[in-house]
């Protein structure tokens, strides 16, 4: 990689550490453009292409502010869109469509393991959302105190005329029937990077 | 499956309530327990999914997002005016010079500049100066106010047959004249213009005139220019043979 990329690179990696919006900005201008015509070509619309943009733009700027990240193999269009492709692979295997999905530069998606756990937080989130409005209206009530408004026990007990006891052990049971939906989506395994 | 305690153990954790030694004490479990690991990334997921949803980041890309499908969508409208103008501009253009063609074909100037005379002979009728009924009138005259008077009744067949009716020398170069104009107005040219030939002496700029439009219906626009051209000014068809020349 020559100095000029790995120049850019720094540039754009230290204005989304900054949340920089110009910088934002041009990611949209140089890479979103680039990322619908991928998910296009691979059977996809551009609603799926701009889920799968902004999940891959979410993802590497958590892995920024955790982690940091680094780009020594390419550019970070080149990553950007690679990154898409590898959140485009499990988006499609959830849709179980039969297309095959390639990566049209031919390119083995090397640094994935990076942004891999950023993903995958964003992909838990969402299956959390969807499976949470599964629960009963008790549940979903008494999850909301807790974690939402942030009441704590023996706040919750009061709303609930029980003890804090009890209110301690449904909340628990709550808990596990959210987790067991969601560790029955199939998706959930896909979280786990491939090799 | 993680115990009830633990359950506890995450939320503290979560929401920062943990004392350091407590703290140390699960991020020892931690690192030893994946079932725990896991717990506490389902836990983070709800939370993130309940209190933080979607994250500030989320928000500001999302808002990038709308304002730079809003520039697309602009930059898009902006374009489609632009062709919609340049397309526009193009078919009035094209229209503009296809009717001008149309209109410049000897046929459509023909229609353009062909108007029938109210009246054959004004000078001749005798309600108009009352003159003709003071003096004598001769054939030809006769022959002319009847042709006249059916012709302004709209009878134009019956007003060509009177005129072609007339015996060859008893056929004045009016008379002549007025029946190559009513061949003319029943679109028979050719017969006009074989008629104008045998005039000797008569208004020239009628002859010309008539003979040029003759021509046009005769799809002839070169041998109209000619006769055109040839119309002398103090003529009344003198501007309008200038006109009907530019645009031949």
């Amino acid at each position: 990689m020559n100095n000029k990329i790995r120049a850019e690179n720094e540039h754009i990696l230290e204005g989304l550490r900054r949340g920089d919006l110009r910088v934002i900005e041009k990611v949209f201008s140089t890479c979103k453009p680039a990322v619908i015509q991928m998910v296009v070509r691979q059977g996809g619309n551009e609603a799926d292409a701009e889920d799968v943009f902004m999940d891959a733009f979410e993802a590497i700027y958590n892995r920024l502010q955790s982690n940091g990240l680094t780009l020594d193999r390419a550019s970070f269009k080149t990553y950007f869109i690679q990154v898409c492709l590898f959140q485009w692979s499990k988006k499609i295997r959830k849709k179980n469509r039969v297309h095959q999905v390639t990566n049209p530069a031919g390119e083995v998606q090397t640094g994935m393991e990076e942004v891999h756990e950023a993903l995958a937080d964003l992909d838990r989130k969402k299956i959390v959302a969807e499976k949470f409005q599964l629960l009963s209206e008790g549940c979903r009530q008494l999850l909301d105190w807790f974690i939402s408004e942030d009441k704590n026990i023996s706040e919750v007990a009061l709303l609930l005329g029980i003890s804090e006891g009890s209110t301690r052990k449904r909340k628990y049971e709550c808990k596990e029937k959210l987790f067991r939906l969601v560790k029955e989506d199939p998706m959930y395994q896909e979280l786990k990077f491939p090799g | 499956m993680i115990e009830e305690e633990w359950d506890e153990a995450v939320d503290r954790f979560l929401r920062g309530q943990m004392d350091p030694e407590e703290s140390a004490r699960f991020a020892d479990r931690l690192k030893n327990d994946p079932s725990l690991q896991e717990y506490l990334r389902l836990n983070q997921a709800l939370h993130q999914a309940l209190r933080n949803s979607p994250s500030p980041f989320r928000q500001t890309l999302e808002r990038i997002n709308v304002s730079s499908d809003l520039r697309v969508a602009s930059k898009r409208g902006w374009i489609l005016v632009v062709v919609t103008a340049i397309a526009l501009s193009i078919f009035a253009f094209l229209g503009i010079y296809l009717n001008r063609k149309k209109n410049s074909g000897p046929e459509a100037l023909y229609l353009a500049y062909m108007k029938a005379p109210a009246s054959l002979s004004p000078d001749l009728a005798p309600d108009r100066t009352g003159e003709a009924q003071s003096r004598s009138i001769s054939f030809q005259d006769s022959v002319l106010m009847e042709t006249d008077r059916l012709y302004i009744n709209g009878q134009i067949d019956q007003a060509l047959q009177l005129l072609q009716s007339t015996p060859e020398d008893l056929l004045s170069d009016r008379m002549l004249f007025q029946t190559g104009l009513l061949l003319l107005i029943k679109n028979q040219a050719g017969e006009t213009l074989r008629v104008f030939e045998k005039i000797n002496a008569y208004s020239p700029g009628e002859i010309l005139w008539y003979g040029a439009l003759a021509h046009l219906k005769q799809g002839e626009p070169s041998a109209a220019r000619s006769k055109l051209e040839l119309i002398p000014a103090e003529s009344r068809w003198y501007s309008q043979s200038r006109e009907l020349l530019s645009r031949l």
